[in-house]
């Protein structure tokens, strides 16, 4: 293998240069060939791509353009393939801009061929004819297009063609290589092994969790609350606004305001307080929905679920806004949720809910909102305390192991932080690598 | 100690009042800008790096991606505004896309097809509009691979490899820059699929409120520069204009000649400018730095465009160290009397659109018509108002506009003018009539009048009167080109401030209230 | 007891597998992510005719038992039916019925009413919420900002020096201190929450694909 990847490059080395220049130039300077041109399969890509690269002919600065040539294994003749501009010493071949046109090709003929079953029931036969005729046409061009395409498993060799002028000067051949999908991907093997170690060690402290071992959680003031506010609304005989973010269910904070909502409703079920929960995203108005249900029938009172408390607003995140906010002050809740995703809705919401004399807990990991929540609620969830909310409120040893692994994970981030940052300012190269992807 | 108690629990709505009215007063009120405004550092980074793209070299298109919803609209087209007029400014190939937002689609559209029209762009071979395209992630990364394959079609349904265009822009390769205009947090899918996977460099405009969720990026380079809501896109303007759009005069001296006045133009630089100095200008870069070290100060006369090359105007270029690394970039004012194929020629160099120009034309033409019908054919104001004479000009340059360039008899359309008239139309024609025979008898005695003859004399006479009355004319309408018109971020720029300090002086009363009751309590 | 293994089974498998497709780029695990991110959308678009039933059955409650506010229900109804219709006949292509001039074009009328109706009524109540925040900024801050303690002062100093420095950029020397307080300490920061949010959602995802988080399915059993 590596004989022949060699071989050309030793011919073009021993080849006296230019002599196959064309007679005609008088008035164009004569130019020599691209040199040592090499094909190897890009590595790390889903396949039906190779990379060639080769040496700039001696007269780059001279020349109009490079013209990329290919040849398949079971092919006689040489392919023109792209023009380059000089000074460019590598091209990736691939499918990218065949495919589109062979899609566009296709539905033509579908057009094509529709037309056709239409001329042919009211027979038109000229029209039929024509139609006929044409997608014959784009079906023979459809078929030389395709023959273009770079396929995978077939061997390719490429040749490098200066040109200026008329002048036209080929480079050797290159190597044979042919074009694979990977199945891993090596230049994520950082990500891996950093996945690897926190999920063993999110693992091993669910273990050690259900062995027994106590693990300490610090207080979180805005967690406690939670527990209060429901107790403070029941008193109060008003009703709990419980805004789930303004995200779609992918974000996690969503998810991690869900699984505290749980517990919220759960809470007010058994109090009897009234819960509202507006919705900004359909699939996390159908989950909340389902959350509160549930919550009611856990505690045993299916029947008192108020299908009326659960709803779906708009998507447009303004008018959300407006929604909201009317709500605060027509119902004037006792206590206000903001929990999970907020963008520039955060203060507009918590600020009405000031004014309306509501309690209000927030808790977002955007951290450009947190200064709103902040100055507006009583209490914020900043951050990761925010995914730590189910741990903290259930105990469960499952849910508070993951949070001993994640203190563990920070650490070790800051340790290698410090170590890498020491690592380059020592000039050692390597190093500023390791953590990119 | 009631009022200091007071003051740290003002209502709110008091404060809002305050607000209000501070905000909205320098609204109504045109408040003089200082003429020189230093763009913040993250601003500046933006406009360098699109002074640094080279319009016939590599990457040398650019990309917009309007991510935003008309509700944050006010923050974000003016920053898009300034981005575009830089763009068409420097030629630079512009490719404008929607991705996170379908709305942006209309509205970038909006702010393109009406900045093209005012710069005088062809579709698909300045700029190419692509529409909206859903996929966030698989259209940045395709866009990396191959543009047609993501946007087989242009908005307008036409296949991108018939755009001119298109023909040399295939992916990242060929881009300069990819700015990001959003309400949301869009620009992290550029940064990351965008430049993490291809290198393509990455600006955002945001909205104010978000600013500082962009810092992480642009700490790490990852984001070239960033645009922070109304007060970037001021800056942005401010740099624009200053380097590519100095107030223009027009003014029409006769049928086919024109002044064209140039007013100086300054502007703040810095050292990383000098390279784009060099390039801008085609000055030899080295030279200039070994100059400027030396003598603190560069000097000289540029010729002004190549075209112009028949009549060698010149510019004179004044770069100055002024200290703190700082340099003073100056154009001086210049008066150009020209004819009207290299006067469009310069109002399109200064990026004066058409329509200002007809603007312009169009008061100056009136002002001489209304002048010459007045003095000359003796019109009684009672029978021909100016309002008529108004309307009917405006109405004949609208079908005829082109005579008025063309040197062609200006005599029919006057007579229309008046004839149009009714009531006044028997007086139009005697006076006319009369001019007529007045002025060819006095011009030529011998000669035999024919209609024909008339009227070409006359016109020739006409001209003359024109050209004549024009040199010591009293202008009477402003009509020099205020090109301030487009600075719509910093008119807003001082109700931003009166914003800020609002809040900043409430914020201490109601420290110095808590501080007085404090205290006392003690 | 079915209702709930089923999807956890799904979101466990489901989960290890886009898990590991993340690490293959061969062309038929590109195929796989390409065909969920189709499915996402599909599953979206049914979810938002559970959300308009949700909308149109919460508003028509309230008209019937009369609820506090119920008058802005029907405009609510009204708004949503009117645009709708307007905006799927208005925006087919190709669609010219009942043609008025506008902005010097032929259009039907339904996309005259559709384009009027969004350009100003929507657009403009959007901005005037959106513009609010600058009031509640204001209100908020002086509300809040009281230096009782070393932190709180510090944090107000900060805010007054980038304040200041946006103001009078051009005046005081101000400016690249306010530049350094965003762009040294208010990143230092930043960079610690998230990388702690981000540990805790891998986490959360963790524990959710392995079923120990199940809170977000509703019930505890």
């Amino acid at each position: 293998m590596k004989f022949i990847i060699l071989l050309p490059l030793l011919l073009a080395q021993m080849e006296p240069p230019s002599d196959t220049l064309a007679p005609d130039s008088l008035v164009m300077p004569m130019i020599r060939p691209a040199t040592n041109v090499v094909v190897s399969d890009v590595a790390n890509d889903e396949g039906n791509q190779l990379e060639i690269t080769w040496a700039l002919s001696p007269d780059d600065e001279l020349i109009d353009a490079y013209l990329l040539l290919r040849m398949g294994e079971k092919d006689t003749v040489y392919q023109d393939i792209d023009f380059l501009a000089p000074g460019i010493t590598s091209y990736t071949d691939n499918n990218n801009s065949i495919d589109p046109y062979i899609g566009h090709l296709e539905t033509q003929i579908k057009d094509l061929g529709r037309q056709l079953r239409r001329a042919e029931k009211r027979a038109e036969q000229t029209i039929a004819d024509s139609l006929r005729g044409e997608i014959a046409a784009t079906d023979s061009e459809l078929a030389e297009i395709r023959n273009m395409r770079l396929e995978n498993r077939v061997a390719y060799k490429y040749k490098v063609a200066a040109i200026l002028g008329e002048q036209r000067v080929e480079s050797e051949e290159s190597n044979f290589a042919k074009a694979s999908g990977q199945w891993f991907d090596i230049t994520a093997i950082n990500v891996l092994v950093a996945m690897v170690t926190f999920f063993s060690l999110i693992l091993i402290f669910i273990y050690r969790a259900r062995q027994g071992k106590q693990l300490f959680l610090r207080k979180i003031a805005g967690l406690e609350e939670i527990d209060n506010a429901v107790g403070r609304a029941t008193e109060m005989g008003r009703p709990i606004l419980y805004v789930p973010g303004t995200s779609s269910i992918s974000d996690i904070a969503t998810i991690a305001s869900l699984t505290i909502l749980q517990g919220v409703a759960k809470k007010a079920a058994q109090y009897d307080t009234p819960i509202i929960v507006p919705n900004m995203d359909p699939i996390v108005y159908s989950v909340t929905r389902e959350i509160v249900k549930e919550a009611f029938s856990d505690v045993g009172r299916p029947d008192a679920f108020n299908p009326d408390s659960v709803f779906f607003i708009t998507q447009n995140q303004f008018a959300f806004v407006s929604a909201v906010n009317g709500i605060m002050l027509r119902e004037k809740p006792a206590t206000n949720f903001f929990l999970g995703m907020f963008y520039a809705e955060s203060l507009l919401l918590a600020e009405t809910g000031n004014i309306a004399g509501s309690i209000q807990i927030a808790g977002t990991d955007a951290s450009a909102q947190l200064p709103f929540f902040i100055t507006a609620c009583d209490h914020t969830i900043i951050g990761e305390e925010l995914y730590a909310a189910s741990a903290y409120i259930s105990r469960e040893p499952d849910l508070i192991g993951p949070i001993k692994a994640q203190d563990w994970g920070k650490a070790i981030i800051a340790f290698l932080l410090v170590v890498l940052a020491v690592l380059a300012g020592l000039g050692i190269a390597f190093v500023d690598k390791i953590l990119i992807t | 100690m009631k009022f200091w108690e007071r003051l740290g629990s003002i209502d709110r709505r008091i404060i809002y009042l305050v607000l209000a009215v501070l905000v909205i007063v320098p609204l109504i009120a045109t408040v003089k800008l200082p003429s020189k405004v230093r763009a913040m550092p993250r601003t500046k980074d933006i406009f360098d790096h699109v002074e640094a793209i080279d319009p016939n070299g590599q990457r040398k298109a650019m990309i917009l991606s309007v991510d935003f919803d008309p509700q944050v609209e006010p923050e974000l087209k003016p920053q898009m505004e300034a981005m575009v007029r830089h763009a068409f400014a420097r030629d630079i190939p512009l490719i404008v896309l929607a991705m996170a937002s379908i709305q942006g689609t209309d509205i970038g559209n909006e702010i393109v097809l009406r900045l093209a029209r005012e710069h005088n762009k062809v579709y698909g071979k300045d700029y190419v509009l692509l529409g909206w395209k859903p996929g966030l992630v698989a259209v940045v990364l395709g866009l990396g691979n191959f543009i047609e394959q993501v946007f087989p079609t242009d908005y307008f349904g036409n296949r991108l490899s018939e755009l001119p265009m298109m023909q040399d822009i295939t992916n990242y390769n060929d881009v300069g820059l990819v700015g990001n205009f959003t309400g949301s947090s869009s620009y992290g899918y550029w940064v990351i699929y965008g430049y993490n996977e291809f290198g393509v460099p990455v600006a955002a405009g945001v909205t104010s409120v978000s600013v500082a969720d962009l810092y992480p990026y642009l700490g790490s380079k990852q984001l070239i520069g960033m645009l922070a809501g109304m007060k970037g896109a001021a800056e942005y303007e401010r740099l624009v204009k200053d380097r590519y759009y100095p107030n223009i005069d027009i003014e029409l001296l006769g049928p086919n000649a024109f002044k064209v006045t140039v007013d100086e133009q300054t502007y703040d630089a810095d050292d990383d400018d000098v390279t784009n100095l060099a390039h801008r200008f085609k000055l030899n870069e080295a030279n200039l730095r070994q100059i400027l070290e030396k003598e603190n100060r560069f000097e000289k006369a540029l010729p002004l465009l190549e075209f112009l090359d028949a009549t060698p105007y010149t510019r004179q270029l004044i770069v100055e160290d002024i200290g703190k690394r700082f340099l003073e970039v100056k154009i001086e004012k210049q008066e150009l009397p020209v004819d009207r194929a290299e006067m469009l020629m310069l109002a399109d160099f200064y990026s004066v659109s058409a329509s200002i120009i007809d603007t312009i034309l169009r008061v100056e033409v009136q002002g001489l018509l209304k002048e010459v019908l007045g003095a000359k054919l003796q019109i009684q104001t009672a029978d021909v108002t100016d309002l008529v004479i108004e309307e009917k000009v405006s109405e004949i340059m609208d079908k005829e506009f082109s005579i008025i360039f063309h040197q062609t008899p200006l005599l029919d359309t006057i007579a229309d003018t008046l004839i149009l008239e009714p009531s006044s139309e028997e007086k139009a024609r005697q006076n006319l009539e009369q001019a007529l025979k007045e002025v060819i008898r006095v011009s030529y005695p011998e000669a035999e009048i024919s209609d024909s003859l008339a009227r070409e004399v006359l016109s020739t006479e006409l001209n003359d009167i024109l050209k004549v009355k024009s040199k010591g004319r009293k202008r009477e309408t402003e009509v020099s080109v205020e090109r301030d018109i487009f600075l719509r971020g910093t008119q807003a720029l001082p109700a931003l401030s009166a914003a800020l300090i609002v809040i900043i002086v409430f914020v201490i009363i109601g420290n110095v209230s808590f501080f007085v009751t404090r205290r006392r309590k003690k | 007891m079915l209702k709930r293994r089923i999807p956890l089974m799904l979101t466990l498998v489901l989960g290890i597998a886009m898990m590991i497709q993340f690490f293959i780029p061969h062309r038929y695990s590109q195929v796989i992510y390409d065909t969920s991110i189709e499915w996402y959308r599909i599953a979206y678009s049914f979810a938002f005719i559970l959300g308009l039933s949700s909308f149109i059955t919460h508003h028509w409650r309230k008209i019937r038992h009369k609820k506090e506010g119920w008058h802005y229900s029907p405009v609510a109804l009204g708004a949503m039916i009117v645009m709708t219709v307007v905006g799927l006949i208005g925006l087919t292509p190709g669609m010219n019925w009942l043609p008025v001039n506008w902005q010097g074009q032929q259009v039907s009328v339904f996309t005259y009413l559709f384009r009027n109706f969004y350009n100003n009524m929507m657009v403009p109540l959007g901005a005037t919420m959106f513009s609010v925040l600058a009031f509640y900024i204001a209100s908020a801050a002086y509300r809040s900002f009281r230096a009782k303690s070393l932190i709180s002062i510090l944090l107000l100093s900060a805010a007054f020096v980038v304040m200041l420095s946006i103001i009078f950029y051009n005046v005081l020397p101000l400016g690249d201190i306010g530049e350094w307080v965003l762009s040294v300490p208010n990143m230092a920061a930043k960079r610690g929450i998230f990388l702690g949010a981000s540990l805790a959602g891998i986490a959360t995802s963790l524990k959710i694909i392995l079923g120990i988080e199940r809170g977000y399915l509703g019930g505890t059993k």
